[in-house]
């Protein structure tokens, strides 16, 4: 997630006994991106500096510098959006040029912003970014005759029924509860490989890609990626597995791309699904079926 | 008067003597990472100190926040 931050916002949440420091934490986590311009990067020192002290704009700003997820941009064009205080355009300028999500500042001079049609900028104020991030998780069931998801404030739990190696359900349910771990969430995936039909695995994969799309909040975007990963492996697995008969074939090769464009979508895992289309154009072709 | 400024700062100096021929790629960026995490954490205990001194609080962080950029 690419995010442009106005001065005042950082100058608010630097120091770790402001309720706002959770947004400098997450920087350092690499939670999301920070994009800033070489302008945008001298305010900031200026203000530091007004309002602590010039020794700590400069660790600030050397931090930035070392910092994997802070991206510097280049303006290519000055679009003049706020008139009310042209040193706000450069905030304006960056989110445009780095594709932003949202431009955080509390200032109300921004508010232009949302009358805007073209070039869409998101702006939004600490405290609705917090509930933003913080708020997406909410409590959600997929019951499907073979699998039943949940979603709530403590993860993704999947149940799953059993079966034995004739066909027939052993009527046990088990549970696995996965959290942002990654290597759970393969374990589980790989657990599911065993116990269900091929065709509920490509259902199952499905449905945890929309309930993860629609319930978990922006916080969680590396663990959407991991599963858009996991699920690209199984899927090219999967599409191995696949024996039935033409019809079908080709609706669960459907069913398969559709569930991997909606984590793809979502985690900016783009060429994983177009990797995963060729692969599934040459299965059908092999096949005889396009 | 104008400081003469040297042509490598104290730093450039010790990590030109320290990495005279080529490191990793990731030990590059622990190594980024370490810098990035001592800046901010000396960043952030000054500015603590500075709420302690100049009596800063979470109120004053809100209004500066909702004051219009000067």
């Amino acid at each position: 997630m690419k995010l442009v931050i106005d001065t005042n916002v950082i100058i608010a949440a630097l120091s770790s006994k402001s309720k706002y420091h959770w947004l400098i934490q997450w920087l350092i986590e690499g939670r999301y991106e920070l994009c800033i311009t070489e302008e945008i990067y001298l305010e900031y020192e200026e203000k530091l500096t007004e309002k602590y002290s010039i020794g700590i704009a400069r660790s600030f700003l050397k931090a930035l510098k070392e910092l994997a997820n802070v991206v510097s941009v280049n303006i290519s064009y000055n679009w003049q959006l706020i008139q009310a205080d042209p040193d706000d355009n450069k905030f304006a300028d960056c989110c445009i040029a780095a594709n932003a999500l949202f431009l955080i500042t509390n200032d109300k001079h921004f508010r232009i912003l949302e009358t805007v049609k073209f070039p869409k900028i998101n702006v939004i104020n600490l405290e609705d970014f917090e509930q933003y991030c913080n708020g997406g998780l909410t409590t959600r069931t997929i019951n499907k005759e073979h699998y039943k998801i949940e979603v709530d404030s403590e993860g993704l739990t999947i149940f799953c029924k059993e079966y034995s190696s004739s066909g027939y359900p052993v009527n046990k349910e088990w549970l696995t509860k996965i959290d942002n771990n990654n290597s759970k969430l393969s374990d589980l995936i790989l657990h599911l490989s065993e116990k269900l039909w091929v065709s509920d695995k490509i259902d199952l994969l499905y449905d945890i890609a929309q309930i993860i799309q629609s319930s978990f909040p922006m916080n969680m975007i590396n663990w959407k990626a991991t599963f858009c990963h996991v699920a690209y492996d199984k899927y090219i697995h999967y599409l191995k597995e696949i024996k039935d008969e033409k019809e079908e074939t080709a609706s669960y090769f459907d069913q398969i791309l559709k569930g991997l464009k909606i984590s793809a979508d979502e985690s900016n895992e783009k060429e994983l699904f177009s990797n995963l289309e060729k692969g599934v154009e040459s299965e059908l072709k092999k096949r005889g079926i396009i | 008067m104008d400081i003469a400024q040297k042509p490598l700062s104290n730093i450039q100096m010790e990590l030109m003597k320290l990495y005279s021929s080529d490191i990793d790629d990731s030990d590059l960026l622990h190594i980024k990472n370490y810098l990035a995490q001592y800046f901010m954490q000396k960043a952030i205990d000054e500015a603590d100190a500075i709420w302690k001194k100049k009596g800063y609080s979470d109120e004053l962080m809100d209004e500066w926040l909702n004051e219009e950029n000067q």
